[in-house]
């Protein structure tokens, strides 16, 4: 069922025996995912991403919501879609790759997930260097009032692109154009909860950050890939991108990567069935 | 410990000062930038603040005076709210904390006087 205007589902008419559902990044909307997810459907899958909880209504609504809901929400979806596949995937950008994750601790019949800049922490290098204020911004009244204005390069490297998108979030059509200290919070909290059983994920695992992430540092995709028990894991560090690696110059690279990881998933079940 | 105890309260007026200024003056939604300058000032002056209060509290503590050690307790406070607070309360979490710092205000200038 669709609920906000930027939800989406991309489903064959004869139907895929194979889905991914999406999860967006932080302050953004389905919309952001949309080019990654026409792709991904070219190739064979039914794609789902939905609006998370706070986001793509009105600015005020992400004051509101805390990490629980994103996650209730999330399960829902989740829960809506798997029975109806033979093979199911998980995606996320930043906050949606930190979702992916929590999901593969909760369910262990999940056929792989794509982590695509998994943000555990906020230690990229356009991080303000006031970010030792950050623990007075997060636990006092403070974390109502602050608001990180985006800023240049807004995650993409690639001049042109970044020009584009900045037009979108100015105007608040498909993102908001700064991140409340709140939801910073409830990211934060969400990736606290998620790191204590990072060792609980055996699906197979496919992430995806770039060297150069304004937002977040490899250390968050580094830390992942060691302490997941995953047998079949792969890291891809991507050298000429920012932090929205979807949309950057190595955006056809991480599509690529993407499909060929999902394939190799179902191509590696079937074997061992037979 | 006058001295100290001024410092302390002088901070405190202008914590109070600029709080009054970014909760009630600065729209949020409209002007998120000045909002967000004034959250950092608000984050500098209580860094500043708990500075004062602990170093109010240690010279307290070689004076013997342990009354005044009761100031440390509004280190707490900011952190306590912080635990609370919600956007559907804002307002109301906001006059406790700005109460809490006229309360600390008097405080610190009643030790003053004593």
């Amino acid at each position: 069922m669709i609920f906000s205007s930027f939800d989406f589902e991309l489903v064959h008419e004869n139907s895929s025996n194979k889905a991914v559902l999406l999860f967006h990044g932080m302050t953004g909307t389905p919309f952001e995912m949309k080019k990654y997810a026409s792709f991904l459907f070219k190739n064979g899958f039914d794609v789902y991403c939905y609006c998370l909880p706070g986001h793509g209504n009105h600015p005020v609504s992400i004051y509101c919501v805390s990490w629980k809901d994103w996650i209730e929400f999330s399960k829902e979806k989740f829960s809506e879609h798997r029975s109806k596949y033979d093979y199911f995937f998980l995606g996320g950008l930043c906050l949606g790759a930190v979702i992916s994750l929590n999901l593969c601790e909760i369910y262990n019949n999940i056929s792989g997930i794509i982590c695509l800049s998994t943000t555990l922490f906020l230690d990229g290098w356009t991080i303000p260097k006031y970010n030792f204020l950050m623990p007075i911004g997060l636990y006092t009244i403070l974390r109502y009032y602050y608001t990180f204005p985006e800023r240049e390069p807004f995650g993409i490297k690639n001049e042109n692109y970044r020009r584009i998108i900045q037009k979108l979030t100015s105007k608040n059509n498909v993102a908001l154009d700064h991140y409340p200290m709140n939801a910073i919070y409830e990211l934060l909290r969400l990736s606290k909860y998620t790191r204590k059983y990072l060792d609980k994920i055996t699906s197979p695992v496919l992430l995806i950050h770039s060297k150069h992430d304004d937002l977040t540092s490899i250390k968050s995709a580094e830390l992942v890939f060691n302490r997941i028990s995953s047998r079949k894991k792969k890291m891809v560090i991507l050298k000429n991108s920012y932090h929205l690696i979807i949309h950057d110059n190595e955006r056809e690279n991480v599509f690529k990567e993407s499909v060929e990881f999902l394939n190799n998933c179902i191509h590696k079940k079937v074997e061992a069935l037979l | 410990m006058n001295t100290v105890l001024s410092g302390l309260a002088l901070i405190n007026l202008v914590l109070i000062v600029v709080f009054i200024i970014a909760t009630n003056f600065i729209n949020m939604q409209k002007q998120p930038k000045l909002m967000a300058w004034y959250s950092v000032l608000l984050a500098v002056l209580f860094l500043i603040y708990f500075t004062a209060i602990l170093t109010a509290a240690a010279v307290a503590l070689l004076k013997k005076e342990y009354i005044i050690l009761s100031l440390v307790l509004f280190i707490a406070i900011p952190f306590i709210i912080g635990k609370y607070v919600s956007y559907e309360k804002l307002s109301f979490y906001s006059n406790l904390q700005l109460f809490a710092l006229f309360l600390s205000l008097f405080l610190a200038l009643f030790f003053i006087n004593i």
